[in-house]
């Protein structure tokens, strides 16, 4: 039978009808997604609130020289400067305190500058792209003020060291996981309803009006895909205007995330499809749903870094596909580092094509009405 | 000769090695209301969807306005309405939305309102599906089935599980069809439904058919005919034992059977003669009930 793009239509409305007269329907798409962005927005403000980067300074050489540096950092203003006691472990410290960056002064410091060679190890937060990027202004700028002084030129040898990433207390970095959530909200969006439908005998009732199984899946499709992305202009809405998330919106990244929402969001779908058709009742496939639900959000950085978690967790979330989601919109909406996610982009759109060209295959050839 | 809507010769179907349906023919014809009768799990389900091309045969010919509902079944739905076993639909959507769905996908020409006064449900127009009464919910899915005005209406067990005012209510709207041209196959384990609805009955028995007629016909054919129940007095009582008629004795009361409306006058006339007063006199008539529970009794014990 032909595909009939009035019945799909007339079939949507009827879906969004129920969706929206449903109990939970209405609570997931739009007051969940207000609920976390104020909860955690409240919570943790906002980045862009303070101008001057945090950089905690630690100077084991007890050398006479060495404040010099700390007087230059704080000249060049991009710094609030916090000093910490040599006897401090500068990586405990950092991941406790969720720094983003720290400059340490090595204990050869005096003898290095003796021989014309200032050297200094910064340590960065690598998701924290300012962090990263000021590493290198650092330098630049203990350079200059040297260069500029009496004590004749000198190199700048600056050896970079990654910090464990940890919970920055922004907002910003709360939106990407937020966003994974809708995304992998569409687990459910079919999961009960085929054994439901199937026990009710809907699926025939429908295919008496002439309503074929591709129709129903393509109303759902577009159902789910613009309820997903309501959800999330809501979240990112909010984020922005009343907690001034840094984030980046620009064209090529927004257009960029709505397509990795979409192909998230069909992957999970076509999973929760899959359950729905491979169960015999709501209650087993509610299960199911459950079982793939709960583990992906707690582990895939949805709520928490991944950095926190314990090593081998850190593992499994890397089998997780919904980290490479929220990865994913983490380079494209805060770190605008576009290039890093084109393959990813590209393994997403093969996962999501396969998946869901399984899941319809199977609901609609191997399943009768 | 009434026109032939469906015909069916020595249909079977077997699920795995059970077999459901062994072997029946039966013919509708256009207009005529045709009630299958049996109980649950004679077959009634599985034949009718068969017919309406939900479900393949195994075997024999099944033909549904001139086409095999197997090969022809994306041209033959169009022409039929179909209220199913157990009818649900979309929960949350009202009637009104629900009857609106079907003309504007079927792109049929009746209203929304023209549907829901033809199966008495104008007041429950904004009423969602899962807040009906069983009886409303039938009567939905009824209006459903007519918004194509098809020219045969499948109904399985339109009033199963009703109560006796919601059963009347929905009988209502059936005979409000009656006389529209439509061929009507109706389902049901009411004896009282199929001899007050259908103008011919087949009995239907562990996927048999056994008995196929008018209502009258069937009596008429199977009944014991009409029995004569009265009391009597004593000295009556000596008075008639003396005529030797035969007779039964249920309580207080003597039962003679009479085949004939001849031998009922007869009777009277031969009381009369013997001046035998009768009390509380009534003729009762065997009703399909009845030759139901007889013929299904019967039946019952054959292996
Ligand atoms: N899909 C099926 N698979 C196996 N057995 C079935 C199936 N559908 C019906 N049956 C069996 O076939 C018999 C006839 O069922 P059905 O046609 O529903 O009877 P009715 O409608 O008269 O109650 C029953 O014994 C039932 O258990
Ligand atoms: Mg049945």
């Amino acid at each position: 039978m032909q595909t009939n793009p009035k019945r799909i239509f007339l079939y949507l409305k009827l879906d969004a009808k129920s969706f929206m007269r449903g109990k939970t329907g209405p609570f997931f798409l739009i007051v969940f997604p207000i609920m976390l962005i104020l909860l955690f927005g409240s919570i943790f403000g906002s980045s862009a609130a303070s101008s001057k980067t945090p950089l905690v300074v630690q100077n084991l050489d007890p050398g006479n020289v060495t404040w010099d540096i700390v007087n230059n950092i704080n000249q060049t203003g991009l710094f609030s400067v916090d000093i910490i006691a040599p006897n401090v472990n500068i990586s405990t410290y950092i991941a406790r305190n969720s720094i983003d960056s720290a400059l340490q002064i090595p204990a050869n410091f005096s003898a290095n500058f003796a021989n014309g060679v200032i050297s200094l190890t910064y340590y960065s937060n690598p998701s924290n792209q300012i962090a990263a990027a000021l590493g290198q202004t650092l330098s630049n700028e203990i350079a200059q003020s040297y260069n500029s002084n009496l004590t004749g030129s000198k190199n700048v040898l600056l050896v970079s060291k990654p910090v464990l990433e940890k919970f920055t207390k922004t907002i910003d970095y709360y939106i990407p996981g937020f966003i994974g959530f809708t995304i992998l909200s569409g687990v459910f969006a079919l999961i009960y309803q085929v054994p439901n439908y199937r026990q009710k005998k809907i699926f025939r009732q429908l295919s008496f009006v002439g309503l074929t199984k591709s129709e129903w899946l393509a109303a759902s499709v577009i159902f789910f895909t613009i309820s997903t992305f309501i959800s999330d202009i809501i979240l990112v809405g909010i984020g922005y205007s009343v907690f001034g998330a840094n984030i980046s919106l620009t064209v090529q990244s927004v257009l960029l995330s709505a397509l990795v929402i979409f192909l998230g969001m069909i992957s999970f779908l076509a999973i929760g499809l899959l359950a729905g058709l491979l169960t015999k009742e709501e209650n087993s496939a509610s299960l199911i749903g459950n079982v793939i639900f709960y583990p992906l959000l707690f582990l895939s950085g949805v709520f928490f870094p991944i950095s926190d978690m314990p090593a081998f967790l850190q593992v499994v979330s890397e089998f997780l596909p919904l980290t490479y989601f929220i990865k994913t919109l983490d380079d494209l909406i805060l770190f605008n580092n576009i290039q890093a996610t084109v393959l990813p982009i590209i393994i997403m759109a093969v996962l999501a094509v396969f998946l869901f060209v399984v899941a319809s295959f199977i609901a609609t050839k191997k399943e009768r009405i | 000769m009434p026109e032939t809507v469906i015909k069916i010769s020595d249909l079977r179907k077997s699920y795995g090695n059970f077999e459901a349906v062994k072997g029946i023919s039966f013919e509708i014809f256009r207009g005529e209301i045709f009630s299958i009768l049996g109980h649950n799990g004679a077959g009634k389900t599985t034949t009718l969807e068969i017919i309406e091309g939900q479900r393949n045969r195994t075997s024999g010919n099944v033909e549904i306005l001139g086409l095999d509902p197997e090969t022809g079944r994306t041209e033959i739905i169009k022409h039929l309405g179909i209220l199913p076993q157990d009818f649900n639909f979309l929960e949350l959507i009202n009637c009104g939305e629900a009857i609106d769905f079907y003309i504007k996908a079927m792109g049929a020409k009746d209203t929304v309102d023209g549907i829901l006064n033809r199966v008495d449900l104008l007041d429950k127009k904004r009423s969602l599906i899962k807040d009906l009464s069983g009886g409303e919910k039938h009567k939905l899915g009824l209006g459903l089935a007519l918004v194509n005005d098809p020219e045969i209406l499948f109904l399985d067990e339109p009033t199963t599980g009703l109560d006796p005012v919601a059963r009347r209510s929905v009988w209502k709207v059936i005979e409000k069809l009656r006389g529209s041209g439509k061929s009507i196959v109706l389902t049901t384990h009411y004896l009282e439904e199929a001899q007050r609805l259908a103008d011919r009955v087949c009995i239907m028995d562990r996927g048999r058919i056994t008995i196929t007629g008018t209502p009258d016909e069937i009596i008429q054919k199977y009944g014991r005919g009409s029995v004569l129940r009265l009391s009597l007095d004593k000295p009556d009582m000596e008075a008639f034992l003396r005529l030797e008629i035969p007779y039964r004795r249920t309580g207080d009361y003597v039962e003679i059977d009479v085949p004939s409306m001849e031998q009922f006058f007869l009777l009277i006339d031969t009381f009369k003669a013997a001046s035998i007063t009768v009390n509380n006199l009534t003729l009762t008539r065997d009703t399909l009930e009845d030759i139901f529970i007889e013929l299904m009794g019967g039946i019952a014990d054959e292996p």
